[in-house]
């Protein structure tokens, strides 16, 4: 009971802790990450996309974008962190809502979006299809071709 | 004071850090209301060599569903639902309080998440004009009952869970409902006025780590709802007696599969029930309820435009079901009409992800005595 009244009254949970993702990740102390936010200078057709640049023990290790996409009930946020030849090297969705559809943010899964560097990208086809999760991950893939083809076009690789 | 300044200076310094390092991501006013649909008209016609059958069309299910999220936490969905054209139903209608990350706490009228059709039934995510035989008769879709509980995941390991407390089946109300035919589904409340007498408990994993696999586990536990509860002395041992005999006890348990590769898809399902009590339950309501149900599915299809386009498919397929509410009887004779056996075959053209036209024969058979009976149903379906 008292977990749950925690839960309640918690609120940052809706905020996106982008070192701690990371330091998990990474599995390196936080205070080795960091992240720059920063505006791409064709920023304006990025919308509500925030931009960061990822350093690790001062070194730079590429862009992440966090960005959003709808599922069947609900929107959900996930970040690409790209490579800094452009290629991407994780996919991990960070806020799900709803339960419909969130089969998507399994590791396993989203694993097939490492090395993407902006090709045409079909799911179903090049991506494999995740039952239960049709539109989600349709949603997932359109989001990340999209995002990358904009991405290589605006930072010039 | 200087260390209070200092910690104040601290704290300053950890929330500018927690500002630049975290991301709150804002609703839209738009991103707050979803609105979506489903429908699915048919036309069935059985066949006969020596008889004539008048075909059936109809509007089987017309859908709309809606969503609306509060804030970042909060959501409500609901799924008004028009049946046959004139009977109207909430399918849906739940509030959806996220608690953290992966941990939702939901109340209200919900599917019962039993094997795949029961919580997925929208037209476009399934082969077949009519949903699987075996979820109509052994898991009554659409099952759904007012009640609250769980739904989250682990991590970002693909495993799912939901787990509530929800109202059960109403056995009896005057005179019995549950019979051997169709087991439980007379006895759905559908949230309708529904009689709680029994809290029943009903969960399901779902496993999608494994590449273009889907797995389920679901269980479903408790006891069916009496009106003979209703006023009775707490201490009258007859009456209790008496209303005990009106209900029936339920352990049900499904599994199911599903798999997409390169076009193909393959699904099956394999449920059993043990029914408690059904020999007094009989008796007192005289009624033919099986003390255990059996049933299974299987389902290949292949996506013939596979290679070509994401959004449209064209997909023959084949469904084996076997499904039997007579697997076991205690002090009644077995009817082996309710051991069924049909297959289904046809093939369904998307003409977008949530747009198809459907078509397919089925040969119903079962144990008795009588032919096969063959049907061609036609349909309609649409999902946006």
């Amino acid at each position: 009971m008292l977990v749950v009244l925690a839960f309640l009254f918690a609120d940052e949970a809706n905020a996106i802790d982008l070192v701690k993702i990371f330091s998990k990740e990474l599995k390196t102390d936080q205070a080795d990450v960091s992240l720059q936010k920063f505006i791409p200078e064709c920023g304006d057709d990025f919308g509500t996309n925030e931009f960061f640049k990822l350093y690790v023990k001062k070194q730079w290790e590429g862009y992440v974008v966090l960005t959003r996409a709808k599922g069947r009930h609900d929107y959900f946020d996930f970040l690409i962190w790209y490579s800094s030849g452009m290629s991407v090297k994780l996919v991990k969705v960070v806020s799900y809502s709803s339960d419909h559809g969130s089969e998507i943010s399994g590791k396993n899964w989203l694993l097939q979006f490492a090395g993407y560097s902006g090709n045409k990208l079909i799911y179903g086809k090049d991506i494999q299809a995740i039952s239960g999760a049709t539109i989600s991950g349709k949603a997932i893939t359109s989001k990340i071709e999209e995002i990358t083809g904009k991405l290589k076009t605006c930072i010039g690789n | 004071m200087r260390k209070i300044l200092y910690s104040l200076v601290f704290m300053l310094a950890q929330l500018m850090a927690i500002s630049q390092n975290t991301s709150e991501r804002i609703l839209n006013s738009e991103e707050k209301l979803s609105i979506g649909g489903y429908a699915q008209i048919d036309y069935n016609q059985k066949i006969d060599g020596e008889t004539k059958y008048n075909g059936i069309m109809d509007v089987h299910r017309m859908v709309l569903m809606v969503g609306y999220k509060f804030n970042e936490r909060t959501r409500f969905i609901t799924e008004l639902e028009v049946e046959h054209v004139q009977e109207v139903y909430v399918e849906q209608a739940f509030l959806d309080y996220k608690l953290k990350e992966g941990l939702n706490f939901r109340a209200g009228l919900l599917l019962i998440p039993m094997g795949i059709i029961n919580e997925l039934h929208e037209p476009a995510t399934f082969n077949g004009v009519e949903r699987p035989n075996l979820d109509n008769t052994l898991i009554p879709t659409t099952w759904r009952e007012i009640g609250a509980g769980f739904t989250g995941r682990i991590g970002d390991s693909g495993l799912k869970y939901q787990l509530y407390v929800v109202n059960g089946f109403l056995s009896y109300n005057g005179s019995g409902l549950l019979r051997g035919s169709d087991a439980f589904r007379r006895g759905r409340q559908k949230g309708a006025e529904s009689i709680f007498s029994n809290p029943n408990l009903s969960g399901k994993i779902e496993y999608s780590g494994i590449s273009s696999l889907k797995l389920g586990l679901s269980t479903y536990l408790g006891k069916s709802q009496s009106t003979l509860y209703d006023g009775i002395d707490k201490d009258n041992q007859q009456l209790i007696a008496v209303a005990d005999s009106s209900v029936l006890g339920l352990s049900m348990i499904g599994l199911d599969f599903r798999y997409l590769k390169k076009g193909w898809n393959f699904k099956g399902q394999f449920n059993y029930a043990s029914v408690k009590n059904t020999d007094e339950y009989n008796e007192f309501a005289a009624k033919d309820m099986g003390s255990a149900l059996l049933g299974y599915y299987l389902e290949a299809g292949y996506n013939l435009l596979h290679s070509k386009d994401a959004d449209k498919k064209l997909v023959p397929f084949v469904r084996y079901e076997k499904y039997d509410t007579h697997y076991k009887v205690d002090g009644i004779s077995k009817n082996v009409k309710f051991n069924h056996s049909d297959v289904t075959a046809g093939i369904g053209w998307w003409m977008a992800e949530g747009a198809v036209l459907k078509a397919d024969v089925q040969w119903l058979g079962n144990d008795g005595p009588d032919d096969t009976i063959t049907q061609i149903n036609l349909g309609v379906g649409i999902w946006f």
